[in-house]
């Protein structure tokens, strides 16, 4: 009797336990997953841009940017935002997503303002954020960040305007079609003569690439121009077309190109490619592997450099390419969002284009900025922002 | 070009068909013996509250408390049954295939093992076949759970799968017993059209309860449920169409996906659930039954992309409490009444795991009342009349894609049957149904500026649901005991859906088909 009466307390103590732990929420119970307090697109984001050269202190007696001009782009979604910088060096923004966001922050130095600052009207000096490329804006974290800003002199001269890489539309695995664009960005006649044009290298099996390397570029196809010092000039909004095989792929492929008429071919001599008579061949000076000259189909970087061959230094089976010497550099991912999976130095490119799928005959072509005396090409040093996807390949020119 | 002689075929053969079909009626109203029917007891009747629904009225039909599972010797048997169900029409949300079919074929059984212990089991194969399907590939996309995935292509999807239940309840003591409950399905998805992705699902769901007589009228339970489940799904190279470009959406609400063209992705999902409950059940004598149940608990889903280096891509919360009570009562040995109500309440909500920001949120609740009256007419005659309202409303805050909704509305039905008795053997319950839905309220509010995947597609996700509509359903459901002691059973039930006065689904309709056929062989 004294045991029933016992079990009859326990369990009317058990179901007055139990009724109370359900008169709450069981995950406030149970305290996980807390519901964020911060609601996206809520949140004012305030960049204050500031100042490292001492230009803006010596203007207006203060360290921040003002009117410069700034591009927000969100890696994700692509959506881009343009504003300017008031007069304490502060943009804000509100109402956009939390993502990584791809910023160019650009303030052009006029040619009145150098001579108060130098004495000297130099032109072609701004301040850019070479520092900082990339900002995660996150309404979760606080909502004020400062971006600095380091003088830059000029632009770089040569780039490179235009890489088809995925092979053309309903010919199979047809992949001997592609080319890398040279072009001259300057207003004066440039010399291609034993400038190097590298892939960036990256081992996708382990995932190994170097990146984060502090001063040089690591490369295991090294080419290089032909010439000796002024053989092969490129005029001031010239398109040089660098061709892994100068043929007519429509022979072969009906929806390719005509790479005929390249600039320059990509001839592996020591493998059976094939090589265009009439073409100029690059050199080879590094390349141990494959066929012929080849870059990543869907996923990729290339460099474009006037360091010296004789001058590379070696690094287990790969060759060094210091970071000063190189003109450009182009990254592009099957996946552009992927900014973690970078392979290049976000100095040279902080961003990267691609998204193109193998076969589908697109191109990626830098974007025209200005076309009035000569054509001004994009070059924030950031593919994400400088490049666009046209639906066809066209080499020696733009679209 | 249909010729006299092919329309002549054609007939003959619609005769044939339609012979057969008298044929099978009547083959299954003419067998059998006499045995006492069980009045579709565990079958699917179309009602809730009538025509022996106050049958099944304690915590395991209604508060599925499996430490009530307890049945009589003449309630063991084997069955096999086979469900078929097909749904189309445009009238639908965006995210819902054209074409919605589900079959299944289970095998189960349930036995006493011995005085004071019981086992219910049962082994199915189950099919779904999603046709003229648009973009999406998650299979439990209906949840309000924002992150999607699919790609730019429609077709046909297929997912394929087991399912296995088994339930084992003991009576521990006079007033004390304890069950179990666990299911278990595993299936495999395949989209029939490039870039082809697959989906491999792995669900697990475990219910624990204990039952305590107070005294021999009230009894009260508590339960405990744990949910786990996995979903991967793959996109790969599809070999078939090496050179056609794929374009992966990631959806994280009603707009804005990820548009991204390539041809590999993998996403984890994982989700875990628990919840907790209390049942109870009265009947103070055989003219009046009483159960309810108190259910509250949440599922928490974890989602996370690519295969090498899987990162969280979203998470999302639904918090739930369910409340249901369920009466009925014989006011003479002629008139049966019933009496159900159902709360439901759910607050959901969406994060982006690399931000922890706050994406989404879902608030809805319902309250659901049904009355039933049933009418012994006379020995082989019943008719009855079931009526109810649901008073729904629903509250969604899309912050990521700048899309805010509100919808109240409330839901009339009705419903008659007549069950008529064509022998000792042979009983048939014919319905008819109608539905009514009525706005009350409604507001949506969303970015002007928002991309065409919303204002082109999804905003029908959000009118659906706003959109008044009248319903009529027709269903038979019938119960012949054959040989000795088998019997089988079937439901057919057609219904059809159309819109009131709906500027977006003019001219659509929804008609839905269900056939359930089931054999059971009674054990010895």
């Amino acid at each position: 009797m004294m045991n029933t009466i016992n079990i009859n307390r326990l369990y009317q103590l058990s179901f007055a336990l139990i009724i109370s732990v359900l008169s709450f929420n069981c995950s406030d119970i149970l305290g996980t997953d807390p519901k964020p307090e911060k609601t996206e697109r809520e949140i004012e984001f305030q960049i204050t841009l500031k100042d490292n050269s001492g230009f803006m202190q010596t203007l207006f007696g203060s360290d921040k940017v003002r009117n410069a001009e700034v591009l927000l782009q969100s890696n994700l979604l692509g959506s881009s935002y343009h504003l300017y910088s008031d007069s304490n060096g502060v943009i804000k923004i509100k109402g956009i997503i939390s993502d990584k966001y791809i910023i160019t922050a650009t303030r052009i130095m006029h040619s009145g303002e150098m001579q108060i600052i130098s004495g000297t009207t130099v032109t072609n000096v701004k301040l850019v954020n070479k520092k900082t490329r990339i900002l995660e804006l996150n309404a979760a974290s606080p909502a004020n960040i400062d971006l600095e800003m380091d003088m830059v002199v000029g632009g770089s001269p040569l780039i490179i305007s235009e890489i088809y890489a995925c092979g053309p539309q309903g010919s199979g695995l047809y992949y001997h079609d592609k080319y890398v664009e040279v072009f001259n960005q300057s207003d004066s006649v440039l010399y291609l003569d034993k400038m190097m044009i590298a892939i960036v290298y990256t081992n996708s099996n382990t995932g190994l690439h170097y990146r984060d390397d502090p001063e040089f570029i690591h490369s295991k196809s090294i080419w290089i121009f032909p010439g000796t010092g002024k053989d092969y000039p490129i005029q001031p909004g010239q398109f040089v077309l660098c061709a892994e095989d100068a043929i007519d792929h429509r022979m072969n492929a009906p929806n390719s190109v005509d790479l005929s008429h390249a600039d320059f071919e990509f001839y592996k001599d020591d493998a059976p490619d094939i090589d265009n008579p009439v073409i100029p061949n690059m050199i080879k000076i590094y390349q141990t592997a494959g066929n012929d000259w080849l870059i990543g189909g869907e996923t990729g970087a290339l460099i474009l450099s006037n360091f010296s061959a004789d001058s590379l230094l070696p690094f287990d089976d790969q060759f060094l390419i210091p970071y000063r010497s190189v003109f450009d550099g182009v990254e592009y991912k099957a996946d552009p969002t992927k900014l973690d999976k970078k392979i290049l130095n976000e100095g040279i490119d902080a961003g990267s284009t691609g998204g193109i799928q193998f076969y589908t005959g697109k191109s990626m072509e830098r974007i025209l900025i200005s076309d009035s005396n000569r054509k001004i090409l994009k070059d924030e040093n950031n593919s994400s922002v400088d490049f666009m996807i046209i639906n066809a390949p066209s080499p020696g020119k733009y679209h | 070009m249909l010729s006299k002689e092919n329309i002549l075929r054609f007939t003959d053969s619609n005769k044939s068909c339609l012979f057969k079909i008298c044929f099978l009626i009547l083959f299954l109203f003419s067998f059998g013996n006499n045995t006492f029917a069980q009045n579709y007891k565990e079958f699917e009747t179309g009602f809730s509250t009538i025509f022996n629904q106050g049958f099944n009225l304690d915590s395991y039909y209604f508060g599925n408390n499996p430490a009530y599972l307890d049945f009589s010797l003449d309630d063991e048997f084997l069955s096999l049954k086979n469900i078929t169900k097909n749904s189309e029409g445009e009238f639908k949300k965006f995210i819902t295939p054209r074409t919605d079919q589900s079959f299944g074929f289970f095998a189960s059984g349930k036995k006493s093992i011995d005085s004071t212990q019981n086992f219910k089991g049962s082994f199915g194969f189950s099919k779904l076949v999603r046709k003229n399907w648009d973009w999406f590939f998650t299979r439990d996309y209906d949840t309000d759970n924002p992150f999607l995935i699919g790609d730019s292509t429609s077709g046909s999807s297929r997912i394929n799968g087991i399912l296995i239940n088994a339930q084992y309840a003991i009576n521990i003591s006079d007033k004390l017993s304890a069950g179990v409950n666990l299911d278990y399905t595993v299936d495999e998805g395949l989209k029939t059209v490039s870039p082809r992705p697959t989906s491999e699902h792995r669900d697990i769901h475990g219910k624990l309860g204990i039952g305590y007589s107070i005294n021999k009228e009230l009894s009260l339970g508590l339960t405990l449920d744990v949910t786990d489940k996995n979903e991967q799904i793959s996109y790969r190279e599809d070999e078939g169409s090496l050179t056609q470009e794929t374009i992966i959406l990631k959806f994280k609400g009603y707009d804005l996906p990820n548009v991204l063209r390539k041809k590999v992705e993998t996403r984890y999902s994982y989700t875990n659930g628990y919840a907790s409950g209390i049942t109870f059940a009265y009947n103070n004598s055989d003219d009046f039954r009483l159960a309810g149940f108190f259910n509250s608990g949440f599922e928490k889903n974890s989602i996370k992309d690519d295969a090498l280096d899987p990162k969280g891509v979203g998470f999302w919360k639904d918090d739930y409490v369910e409340v249901g009570l369920k009466a009925s009562k014989h006011f003479s040995k002629d008139i049966i009444t019933g009496l159900s109500y159902r709360y439901l309440k759910r607050n959901g909500w969406a994060k982006y795991p690399p931000a922890d920001v706050l994406y989404y949120e879902r608030n809805l609740y319902s309250h659901s009342l049904i009355a039933g009256y049933e009418q012994i007419i006379s020995k082989d005659i019943s008719a009855g009349l079931e009526a109810g309202i649901s008073i729904f409303s629903k509250k969604e805050d899309d912050h990521y894609s700048v899309v805010y909704s509100s919808i109240q509305f409330n839901q009339y039905f009705g419903k008659i049957g007549i069950n008529y008795n064509w022998s000792e053997d042979v009983s048939s319950l014919f319905s008819y149904g109608v539905t009514i839905r009525a706005n009350q309220k409604y507001e949506l509010n969303y970015n002007e500026r928002g991309s065409l995947y919303f204002v082109n597609a999804r905003i029908y996700d959000l009118i659906y649901l706003e959109s008044a509509f009248l319903q009529h359903s027709f269903s038979l459901t019938s119960e012949v005991n054959v040989w000795n002691s088998d019997k089988i059973l079937f439901h057919l039930n057609y219904s059809t859906v159309k819109p009131i006065s709906s500027d977006s689904f003019k001219n659509t309709h929804r008609s839905e088909f269900d056939f359930i056929i089931e054999y059971r062989v009674k054990v010895i």
